[in-house]
């Protein structure tokens, strides 16, 4: 048995609050493409990122060819003849196609800093060429289609494999499908199968059936752990999905049953839209639905399939048309003021970012949206704030030394309650909107989480909540809209008895 | 409460006043005298309400760099109005500064544009408007109409009126900003401002009533300016912008916003006026000040940044 | 960052508005001029306007550079007034005993330059917003002018000096040759080296810019220093032209410069844009000027009116977006 080209051992990596791999073994041979799958956040980024230089692990070993290696930057990695073909895009949108697939790497094309423009222009041609594209080097790149950006990102890659010192190399490809047209995708196979006859690859995807025909072998992760490997002569998709997915559904974790039993027939529809349309990219088109009282109401589908644009516009943070009908109004929500007015509040999935204002302690966060209805001609009743944000510290069990404690300083699962906190302070709210409420925190923080919305339904709170988690989606709701590409395509009921499978829903999202 | 309260650096600028008060005392015996305090003071007066506006809208995170400008213009228009309208000029021209606020803030939250490109460009119509107002000569007020100006230039007890104007609008303003829902919108915005529109807070109203309040700050400023000049001067404004600056970042409000605030701001005034009082002291030149007072802005904002909260710098 | 967006890049594709609005409205206000004053219609008058237009022209060039990086450059009055004030002070004057005759320029120039990669460096390894580095400096730059004339205007005596730039040749004024000379230096850095790919790359997407390993500050710094030597070659001219070195001179070159880039197309966010746009803006904004004084306005209007175009400019080329955030 040879050795392997490429070998990572025990490889460690954790960010402020989650571990993203646990000690995780990947191994790839000459000549061959290993598939990696996983569910989002399971790792299969972070690892990436690591084999190909862009960020350091934090413990663990990565041999290349049986050499220990370190890599502080992509370029470096670049020389080892290790690419990565971005999910998002490496390319530069505003320099032509030429200068992104050299970039990092002109010297040779330059004399006296003078840039051999012809010269470089047909090499690029040679590297488009082997992608099947005809498009002009000089081309500006953010002129392009997504797709042929996408094979401009391929070509970069054949060209850092060519110019580096070494005879073999490894090709990293992050879900290089999504943006792909069918007759796209077989031009892409064909040219992974051209790059193992003298090269390695490793391929990423959500799209089981297109991993399992590239790939000879598949590693699965799960929550940043390696699940298994297994040749993929001797697999199939489901039995994939159930290793991706592992443990079958908790009761108990999820409060089944506590779940609120709706009255679809008789009960109240506190919110229901119209024609939804998100109008400067059509995130979403023409979506109709209901939400009742008391209801968790779950929207499952892949990244891009505007679910979680759909939710940021009931709060009027996209520019739409169509109509959200609540309360008594009937019109689109301009701006979040709008949505409050309404009884319409969201907690963002960036907690960082737009949950919490970073500087501010805990008080202030959770009477920020409050402050204007405790003040008397604009002066804050400071009293009166202290009082509120104490009361629901308590009621949440949000673990703080203190109401002036930094609300930076908290762990992500208490972060998470202040955010709640500051919305559930506000009475005339009777919907939220949960964009990824669990994301980024541990296990016992989630479960409390789950009690805690099983609590305030029953107080006749109705909740939207999206989630990447099937498993937690299908758990916490009473019914679940499947969308893609922008639609609700079928929507399933989910009670307490007949809960959905994962594949189930799975079918309809991809 | 602020992370950042308790960290050292916080108290740069307050040890550095103090240091400057015992070098001064030291090299001017006299300093310390009732005498000198009151000059000190009034010197201060006009730097004090222009950098409690400027402070509100760094706590935004933006900046404005039509002060100079505008301080021109409301001195010369309170000169060219006085005559004619009487005390009626005074709120004529609060109410123009108001309007330049006005502007400012919508041109930046409506346009979506850069605040110190916007307040550039509004810098040069200000000017523009004082200088044809003006004919491009300093108009001087004639002892006809003195009498309107005598409320700066009195004294209650000793301590002089204009110290008391300047003292009491700092005060009202300190109020404002830590003990209003404005204020804290302030600050929230400084601080996370998607969080901010996120939590319902309607930011560009907040950020246009900041700019708003500033130029009227600066307007009132103009006005005491004149009152100190008995003249209206379309120049006096250029030397103001970099002390009013200046004297907020020395203070220690955060350049990236959501943190600092008027008591800072005065501390940064003072270390201000005692640096251009003992430059002139020691007898170096007062040409050499912006010198000073660049290079000590871009020392202070380095300290007081906090880098972490932005990704990129620009 | 929405450099992707689809819809503006369609109509973009379709024709380059961006680059051919300022061009239609040059001709609209040259239309006016003549129309209004037809003796202008001669090109001794419409050469001297170029010439006035010069430091202008040049300065704007500098930033530029900046505004490409994304950036912004508030040092412009305060470099180019210590370039005018040094060279000067080094050329036989009245005040003292220096005639170095060219290589005053040099030193001048040269001095500008290091000044620019100063800011460059402040900016990008103290780590602060460019705005703040750049004004601090300039305060700088201007007191440190100040400080060497001390309040008496230093007048140039060297009549060789004064006259290369003032001097017209093959009818032609010479310092429309230095201009086309700096112009064509800064064209060939743009388009032929790796300095345009990377200021665009920088100003396009700096992260990702980053993340392919590009020496970013590096480059950020080298574009304050192309400003800088801009900064000081205009200053040179004006101390030439007007034949004296105070700090005063530059007045103005400020809100005008970033006008003129802007009026010219290029982007205040970065990322495109180049010298070409930039005379075509500085010729516009001496136009504009040259107008009212034409049209018999008070000439005290023209700064406020640059400020009014500089404003509706930037309206009309805001982002649209709901979560686009602006300080």
């Amino acid at each position: 048995m040879t050795a392997p080209y490429l070998q990572l051992e025990k490889m460690t990596k954790e960010y402020p609050g989650v571990v993203a791999l646990n000690k995780v073994d990947i191994k790839v041979n000459y000549n061959e493409v290993v598939g990696l799958v996983g569910e989002n956040g399971a790792g299969k980024s972070t690892l990436l990122k690591i084999i190909s230089g862009i960020e350091s692990p934090d413990s663990g070993n990565y041999f290349l060819e049986g050499k220990e290696v370190k890599y502080n930057s992509l370029l470096e990695a670049h020389k080892d003849g290790i690419s990565l073909v971005f999910q998002e895009q490496s390319l530069l949108p505003n320099i032509s196609v030429a200068e992104n697939i050299f970039l990092g790497s002109e010297e040779k094309y330059m004399k006296f800093g003078m840039l051999n423009k012809k010269k470089m222009y047909e090499e690029t041609r040679k590297y488009l060429e082997m992608v099947d594209s005809e498009i002009d080097p000089g081309t500006l790149t953010g002129n392009l289609e997504f797709s042929d950006r996408q094979m401009i990102e391929i070509a970069k890659s054949l060209r850092i494999v060519e110019e580096s010192d070494q005879k073999n190399s490894i090709i990293l490809f992050d879900e290089p499908t999504s943006v792909l047209e069918d007759e796209e995708i077989k031009k892409l196979f064909e040219i992974i199968n051209e790059i193992k006859k003298d090269h390695s690859v490793i391929f990423v995807s959500h799209r089981l059936d297109e991993v399992i025909e590239i790939s000879d072998r598949v590693y699965i992760l799960k929550d940043g752990k390696n699940v298994e490997d297994r040749p993929t002569k001797n697999i199939n998709q489901k039995e994939l999905h159930n290793l991706m997915v592992g443990r079958s559904l908790q009761e108990e974790y999820y409060k089944i049953k506590d779940q609120n039993e709706i009255d679809y027939i008789n009960g109240k529809v506190v919110l229901a839209t119209n024609d939804l349309t998100e109008q400067k990219n059509k995130n979403f088109c023409d979506c109709c639905f209901e939400l009742y009282e008391g209801e968790i109401l779950g929207f499952a589908g892949v990244q891009g399939s505007g679910k979680e644009q759909l939710g940021r516009a009931l709060f009027g943070l996209e520019q739409v048309m169509g109509e959200i009908k609540c309360e008594s109004y009937k019109d689109i929500i301009d701006f979040p003021p709008e949505a409050i007015n309404r009884g319409i509040a969201y907690i963002p999935k960036e907690r960082s970012l737009e949950g919490l204002v970073f500087g501010f302690d805990v008080n202030d966060n959770i009477n920020l949206p409050n402050y204007r209805n405790i003040n008397k001609y604009g002066v804050i009743d400071k009293e009166e704030a202290k009082e509120v944000s104490r009361k629901w510290v308590k009621r949440l069990g949000i673990k703080t030394p203190s109401i002036h404690t930094p609300s930076g300083s908290l762990s992500g699962g208490n972060q998470q309650k202040v955010v709640l906190a500051k919305w559930l302070a506000i009475n005339e709210i009777n919907i939220l909107i949960l964009d990824h409420p669990t994301r980024g925190i541990d296990v016992g923080a989630k479960e409390e989480i789950y009690e805690l919305m099983r609590e305030v339904v029953k107080r006749g709170i109705s909740i939207i909540l999206t989630s990447d988690t099937l498993e937690e989606l299908i758990g916490l709701s009473n019914r679940i809209h499947v969308m893609k590409d922008g639609e609700i395509v079928k929507t399933f009921m989910a009670e307490k008895d007949n809960k959905p499978t994962q594949e189930q829903i799975v079918s309809h999202m991809v | 409460m602020n992370l950042k309260d308790f960290e050292i650096k916080n108290f740069i600028p307050l040890i550095t006043l103090f240091i400057l008060v015992i070098l001064l005392t030291i090299v001017n015996p006299e300093f310390l005298t009732v005498y000198n305090l009151k000059s000190i003071f009034i010197q201060a007066s006009v730097l004090m309400i222009l950098s409690t506006g400027v402070t509100f809208i760094i706590l935004t995170g933006g900046i404005d760099l039509s002060i100079g400008a505008l301080i021109s213009l409301a001195s010369v228009l309170i000169a060219v109005l006085l005559p004619n309208l009487g005390y009626f000029a005074f709120f004529i021209v609060i109410l123009v500064g108001a309007l330049a606020g006005l502007i400012n803030g919508l041109v930046i939250t409506k346009g979506k544009v850069p605040s110190f490109i916007v307040t550039l460009g509004t810098s040069g119509i200000w000017l523009s408007l004082a200088y044809v107002l003006c004919n491009g000569k300093p108009i001087a007020l004639s002892t006809k109409y003195r009498h309107y100006i005598g409320w700066m230039s009195g004294e209650v007890f000793g301590i002089p009126n204009i110290v008391i104007i300047a003292l009491s609008t700092v005060a009202l303003f300190w109020f404002v900003l830590n003990s209003t829902t404005f204020g804290k919108y302030i600050f929230s915005i400084g601080n996370g401002e998607r969080a901010s529109i996120l939590s319902g807070i309607k930011v560009n109203r907040i950020r246009t009533m900041a700019f708003m309040l500033n130029s009227t700050l600066v307007a009132f400023g103009g006005i005491l300016l004149f009152g100190r000049l008995s003249a209206g001067n379309p120049n006096v404004g250029a030397s103001y912008l970099l002390p009013a600056i200046a004297s907020v970042i020395v203070g220690g409000t955060d350049l990236t916003g959501g943190f600092g605030g008027v008591k800072r701001s005065i501390v940064g005034v003072f270390i201000i006026t005692l640096i251009k009082n003992g430059m002139n002291v020691i007898g170096v030149e007062a040409f050499a000040q912006q010198i000073v007072f660049g290079s000590i802005m871009i020392i202070f904002a380095a300290l007081s940044m906090d880098r972490e909260k932005i990704e990129i710098l620009k | 960052m929405l450099s992707f967006d689809n819809d503006f890049l369609k109509k973009l594709k379709k024709y380059d508005y961006t680059f051919i609005v300022p061009i239609v409205f040059l001709i609209a206000i040259w239309v006016t001029i003549f129309t209004v004053n037809p003796l202008f219609l001669n090109l001794r008058s419409i050469l001297s306007v170029l010439v006035t237009a010069v430091p202008l022209i040049i300065c704007a060039f500098g930033v530029t550079h900046v505004i490409r990086l994304g950036s912004i450059d508030l040092s412009i009055e305060g470099q180019a007034a210590f370039s005018a004030v040094l060279v000067s002070f080094l050329l036989q004057n009245n005040l003292n005993n220096f005639d170095l005759g060219f290589w005053a320029v040099i030193i001048a120039v040269l001095a500008t330059t290091l000044i620019g990669l100063l800011n460059g460096v402040i900016h990008t390894q103290v780590k602060i917003p460019s705005f703040i580095s750049s004004f601090g400096l300039g305060a700088i730059a201007t007191g440190a002018a100040i400080l060497i004339y001390r309040g008496e205007p230093i007048s140039i005596t060297d009549n060789g000096f004064r006259g290369f730039f003032t001097n017209w040749n093959f009818n032609i004024p010479n310092i429309l040759f230095i201009t086309a000379v700096v112009f064509i230096f800064l064209y060939y850095l743009q388009k032929k080296t790796i300095i345009g790919t990377y200021v665009d790359a920088i100003g396009g997407d700096e992260k990702l810019t980053r993340l392919n390993g590009i020496p970013v500050d590096k480059f950020k710094i080298i574009s304050f220093g192309i400003a800088g030597f801009c900064y000081g070659i205009a200053g040179v001219i004006l101390a030439a032209r007007l034949g004296t070195g105070t700090a005063d001179l530059s007045t103005g070159l400020l809100l005008n410069s970033i006008a003129a880039v802007l009026l010219g197309g290029t982007a205040l966010q970065g990322g495109n844009g180049g010298v070409i746009r930039t005379l075509i803006g500085a010729i516009i904004i001496s136009s504009l000027k040259t107008g009212i004084i034409v049209l018999r306005i008070n000439p005290y209007f023209q700064e406020g009116f640059i400020g009014i175009v500089l404003v509706t400019v930037l309206l009309l080329g805001a982002k649209r977006g709901k979560l686009v955030i602006n300080k």
